[in-house]
């Protein structure tokens, strides 16, 4: 089944299409790979997906509910990782977390249980009364990324995860994204990492130029960038490379 | 020219443009005009009633009121450094760039501060010249000591500052303008003297002198906390120009680390959406730009204004008071329900406010709900000491009622223009 379904995207900035025609689906129990160079239109694509940008073409749909006509119940069903931390001054961890709960109308006891999880996951557990804004990089992703794993979406839409992770916190990221993959979630995932997004998503859609310049699993997208053994970075440098 | 002493140039041009704007916002060349006139006409309208009162305090009293004013203002003030955070770039090795920077701007604050010493006192000085018969030598005396002071309080005030430790710090801080109020209190009680003997003007040079050499002595040596310095001189720049200009502030960089258990988390708030909105609320309110401490400084004043007010207004026979405190409820709730409503504009360019799922009903709910809740309670806790004082001018029942119904009237208004700001859909 089709969780997130993307068809003829165009979107930008103030009526400037950066991103023109694009169109996937991401199904359920699947992680897809976002990759492509800087200024491709990748952080474009979440955004839009995120209503932050207006469509200026296009649908964009999470199940059956689509993000113009039915923006609450979309809304409900997504969960964002963002690559900076957007995170308040103002509040404590606990607070970033109650906040994020309360916002997705989580249950009490659920939300003490999943937090208690979480802060241990992520070896938080000392900083629960600490401004996230005196964290260093990796400690703030993980509040982000705590944040997104407290409800119950139907998509994870996560851009630059690995940013500041250590390799203990980058491999618990990666156990609780294929935990989530195996209770039938999909995931968007937008890397530069090449080799652990090789190792992590099922399928890649390489953007470039504001459109798709190849989609697929890792052998596909060897056969479309005619490469017998190569890897994904391989793979990206000829596909991304010839196009430049 | 040092790059050093370039940079500085530059920023300084560039804040004082800043300033500029920041003060030509906040004055209008037409408002400005009506304010002399209207000052103008008061004061040539109420002149009598004016001199009758100078006249009708002692000039014992007067003499140590105006002491009083040349103590805080010799104990007030602080050293900025007009720091940015890109300074730990630009200014690295901080200890040896930043340090150099910081004297150039030490010295800009120090030079502002005197001169504004040598205008005030100069002033003061005719009260007591005419009064007292104070000699020039008073005069030189207590300009030239009050300005040895006043760089060795602002050195002093600087070196605590980089005390480590919140609590070390304020207990110093308590200790030292303990110290400086008493000296500087004592030393001004040669004011009310007509001259003053050559072995106590010695003792008063001698002394001050000795002061300012201690404090630049340890100035000098004082490891600077740099990170709590450029943060907090940011954030107070951003903050002030943010609150008065209104707009959100990018540059705020917070300082603080952690808080305690009792005053983290949403305590009585529901566990829900309109509660997730709330909570963010009120911490904003509690920490942020909303800044508790102006809401306090701004409740204290608005007391003392509507209690001196209303004593004003029903002597003079002008108005009832009972329509003095109708009418300044109603424009203090006003003041303050915007105050209070604004702080939702900074949400509008906020991801998690556009990305979570919050309907339209529970955003408005909230904005017009927490601001109510604030206003509620500020109002209440203005109306209960002024009914005290005026032995409960109203039935505190009627005033109770009377305090909802404006708050709920007030923020609804702040509100239905926030929300055709704030695009919320």
């Amino acid at each position: 089944m089709n969780l997130l379904n993307i068809r003829s995207l165009s979107g930008g900035y103030d009526k400037i299409k950066i991103i023109k025609g694009v169109s996937f689906q991401v199904e359920e129990g699947e992680i897809v790979g976002l990759i492509g160079p800087n200024g491709a239109g990748k952080t474009t694509i979440i955004k839009s997906i995120l209503g932050i940008l207006p469509l200026i073409d296009g649908e964009i749909k999470i199940l059956q509910y689509n993000i113009k006509e039915n923006p609450l119940e979309f809304k409900k069903r997504i969960a964002y990782v963002p690559e900076t931390p957007l995170l308040y001054d103002e509040m404590t961890l606990l607070e970033h977390l109650e906040f994020t709960g309360m916002s997705h109308g989580v249950d009490k006891d659920i939300f003490t249980e999943k937090t208690s999880e979480l802060l241990k996951l992520f070896k938080l557990e000392d900083k629960l009364h600490h401004f996230p804004n005196s964290f260093s990089k990796g400690m703030k992703q993980k509040v982000m990324i705590m944040c997104a794993f407290l409800y119950d979406p139907s998509i994870y839409v996560i851009d630059e995860p690995f940013m500041g992770l250590d390799p203990i916190a980058t491999r618990d990221f990666i156990d609780l994204i294929r935990l989530k993959k195996e209770e039938g979630k999909g995931v968007l995932m937008s890397t530069h990492i090449l080799d652990t997004a090789e190792k992590v998503c099922d399928r890649f859609i390489l953007i470039n130029y504001g459109q798709i310049e190849a989609a697929g699993t890792l052998d596909e997208l060897r056969k479309s960038a005619e490469i017998e053994h190569g890897g994904l970075a391989d793979i990206y440098e000829r596909l991304a490379g010839d196009s430049e | 020219m040092t790059p050093v002493l370039l940079i500085w140039k530059k920023r300084v041009t560039y804040l004082w443009k800043l300033y500029y704007k920041f003060i030509s916002f906040q004055i209008d060349g037409v408002i400005l005009i009506y304010l002399l006139g209207l000052v103008g006409v008061l004061g040539l309208y109420f002149k009598e009633t004016i001199l009758e009162i100078i006249r009708y305090v002692p000039a014992d009293y007067m003499a140590i009121l105006l002491q009083v004013v040349l103590m805080l203002f010799l104990a007030s003030g602080n050293l900025t450094g007009h720091l940015k955070l890109a300074d730990q770039v630009f200014l690295s090795p901080l200890d040896i760039d930043g340090k150099k920077f910081l004297k150039y701007s030490h010295t800009l604050n120090k030079g502002i501060h005197i001169l504004i010493w040598f205008f005030i006192w100069t002033i003061l000085y005719l009260y007591y010249r005419i009064n007292f018969g104070a000699t020039i030598y008073i005069y030189l005396t207590v300009l030239i000591c009050g300005a040895i002071l006043k760089i060795s309080i602002l050195d002093f005030k600087f070196i605590i500052w980089n005390k480590l430790g919140k609590w070390r710090r304020r207990i110093y801080n308590a200790l030292f303008y303990l110290v400086a109020y008493g000296f500087i209190g004592r030393a001004l009680s040669i004011l009310t003297q007509s001259h003053i003997s050559k072995i106590k003007l010695i003792i008063y040079l001698s002394s001050s002198t000795i002061i300012l050499i201690i404090s630049q002595l340890i100035k000098n040596d004082i490891l600077i906390d740099w990170e709590r310095l450029i943060n907090e001189e940011t954030n107070k720049r951003v903050r002030n120009f943010a609150f008065l200009l209104g707009q959100p502030y990018r540059e705020k960089k917070s300082s603080r680390r952690r808080t305690i258990s009792v005053f983290s988390g949403r305590k009585i708030l529901p566990f829900n959406e309109k509660g997730a909105l709330l909570l963010l609320y009120f911490k904003i309110l509690q920490r942020g730009e909303g800044n508790l401490v102006l809401l306090l400084q701004m409740y204290f004043g608005i007391l003392a204004s509507i209690i001196f007010g209303g004593q004003l207004v029903s002597s003079s026979g002008i108005a009832e008071i009972q329509t003095f405190a109708i009418i300044s409820n109603i424009f203090v709730a006003y003041i303050l329900a915007g105050f209070l409503s604004s702080l939702w504009i900074n949400l509008k360019e906020d991801i998690w406010f556009r990305v979570y799922p919050y309907t339209l009903k529970q955003k408005m709910d909230a904005i017009e709900l927490a601001p109510t809740i604030v206003l509620i309670i500020v109002l209440l806790f203005i109306n209960i000491p002024l009914n005290l004082v005026n032995k409960w001018i109203f039935n505190p029942a009627i005033s109770f009622i009377g305090i909802i119904i404006v708050s709920i009237i007030t923020v609804k208004i702040h509100s239905y223009l926030l929300i055709s700001k704030l695009e919320i859909y």
